[in-house]
């Protein structure tokens, strides 16, 4: 009985350890060799090219020392805020007068980014490519 | 990003699959059935999970590509030991966790005591005495005086020595990269080989010799070195094989193994009989004959484990292996940093040069000389050592991306 198990097992024992590999493989093709550059922009949509890099924790707004600073007058001061953890990039509004829209809703709270939102501050719209 | 996850993930599970059918089947092979081996696999696979949750969460980029390969050969080499024996593999587990949490730490915390290591002629010193100590107050074990022994507890200290081996080289090579300095450092290598080979440890020795050649070669960058070295390691081999007996043996038992079967090669042709008997897909867990080869839960556990496994995962664990050393070798090259460079260099050659030796005489391609397989053999300084210096690897190829 158990030579048996142990002769019909040792193919699924060689198999997970190939699927293993596999993902391995994959994970470095993903990230590059050392580690994962978790990195993603913000791509301005009137042009289309102006492109802000997202690097940790990042303020938006018309002040001159946020980290993405948008010349309007309906952007607040401090407009939004762009966080980053484990799991992603997640986008808060810091109160601004007119709010922060994420695909054309407007967020209350803290909101996951994924690839292809578009964010409205107002009315300069960008698109977050991850 | 997301996508990269899901494949930690995977791989994750995969694993966590691999070693819950190893100890089922383990569980099941004895009669009546002994729930001892799934609670040591629930067990390490709780480590494993906190690990993960750690390094994924805490560090650069969730970074827990080295944590999961090792702790993959951790795992395959915990469920070969304990099917060879049961009381080592109770050892082994507590080493393991030990392993993983000097990693953990040292992934965190190198970056922050990297200075230390500057004093190298204090490094230098305390690993040339460690040595020495061990020489005088050493206990023989298997042919070789390699072990020390303070209040009951064993330990080999030319594995810690390889820790310290490389932080002098690399902070003593650079920046003293003049011909004279070279010297110097060949003084200081020639020293911890002449130890090790009066210790009759010769396979770490040879380690030594060779990281040493890697170590300058990558400070200085001229290839006339190297070649030096190399021809003084090939003068060096045939002095000795003229001179010791007990080197002369190894080569025998290398170059002809049939001569003298139940004595001088008798490891070596038991290797090669259960790397034969095993085949390709290998003969099953549990079903080989670990009792004839000596040695088979340290030195040759290679050889039981291709016997089981197979050789294709034989050669996965290969693979795995080259993909350790690879990536520390390409994020070496990506650095402008030279003690990073010599140090991420000089530790993954020492580890490649390890495993290359172990595997390499195991199936005799080169003459089988014992050391330890890294993460995977039993053994509490090498395992300790092993994720040592693979936690200074991990801390210093992580910070690279930035």
């Amino acid at each position: 009985m158990y030579e048996f198990l142990a002769g019909l097992f040792k193919w699924v024992l060689a198999s997970l350890v190939y699927s293993f590999l596999f993902d391995t493989i994959q994970i470095i093709r993903l990230t590059g060799w050392y580690g994962e550059k978790a990195s993603a922009c913000l791509i301005a949509d009137d042009d289309g090219k102006t492109r802000y890099e997202l690097k940790g924790d990042t303020v938006i707004g018309r002040e001159g020392d946020c980290d993405i600073v948008l010349n309007n007058q309906f952007v607040s001061l401090k407009h939004a805020g762009i966080t980053k953890n484990w799991r992603g990039f997640y986008i808060e509004d810091l109160k601004s007068s007119n709010g922060t829209r994420v695909n054309g809703r407007i967020i209350k709270k803290r909101k996951k980014l994924s690839d292809g939102d578009i964010i409205a501050f107002g009315p300069i719209k960008l698109t977050y490519r991850s | 990003m997301t996508k990269a996850s899901r494949y930690y993930r995977v791989m994750l599970f995969t694993l966590y699959l691999f070693l819950i059918i190893c100890f089922l089947l383990l569980a099941l092979r004895s009669t009546p059935f002994d729930p001892k081996p799934i609670y040591m696999g629930l067990g390490y696979m709780a480590i494993i999970t906190i690990g993960f949750i750690t390094m994924r969460i805490f560090a650069l980029n969730g970074d827990a590509m080295l944590f999961l390969l090792s702790n993959f050969l951790c795992g395959i080499g915990l469920v070969m030991i304990y099917r060879v024996d049961e009381e080592l593999a109770y050892r082994q587990f507590i080493w393991i966790a030990g392993g993983i949490a000097v990693f953990i730490v040292i992934t965190f915390l190198f970056k922050y005591y990297g200075h230390m290591m500057n004093g190298y002629k204090i490094i230098a010193l305390l690993s040339l005495v460690l040595l020495a100590v061990t020489i005088i107050f050493g206990k023989e074990h298997g042919g070789s005086t390699n072990w020390l022994m303070i209040k009951g507890i064993q330990f080999q200290p030319s594995e810690f020595v390889k820790i310290l081996f490389c932080l002098a080289s690399a902070s003593f090579l650079k920046d003293h990269k003049q011909p004279r300095d070279v010297l110097i450092y060949t003084g200081f290598v020639l020293m911890v080989v002449l130890l090790l080979f009066i210790q009759k440890d010769l396979g770490t020795a040879i380690i030594f010799f060779l990281t040493g050649i890697v170590f300058v070669y990558t400070a200085t960058g001229k290839p006339a070195y190297p070649a030096i070295g190399l021809a003084m390691l090939a003068v060096g081999a045939v002095a000795s094989y003229l001179i010791f007996a007990h080197v002369r043996v190894r080569f025998d038992a290398w170059l002809n193994p049939w001569l003298d079967v139940p004595g001088k090669s008798y490891q070596i042709v038991q290797s090669l009989f259960a790397i034969g008997a095993g085949g390709l897909f290998g003969s099953g867990l549990g079903l080989g004959h670990p009792e004839y080869i000596p040695a088979v839960a340290t030195d040759l556990i290679f050889s039981i484990m291709v016997e089981e496994f197979g050789l294709l995962v034989g050669l996965a664990v290969i693979i795995i292996y080259l993909l350790i050393f690879v990536r520390a070798f390409l994020s070496a090259m990506a650095s402008n940093n030279a003690s990073k460079q010599l140090l991420l260099t000089g530790i993954s050659s020492m580890l490649a040069f390890q495993t290359f030796i172990i595997i390499g005489g195991v199936t005799k391609f080169i003459p089988l000389t014992g050391v330890t397989l890294p993460f995977v053999s039993y053994g509490g300084s090498s395992i300790l050592t092993s994720f040592c210096l693979l936690g200074i690897m991990n801390s210093l190829s992580i910070g690279e991306v930035q």
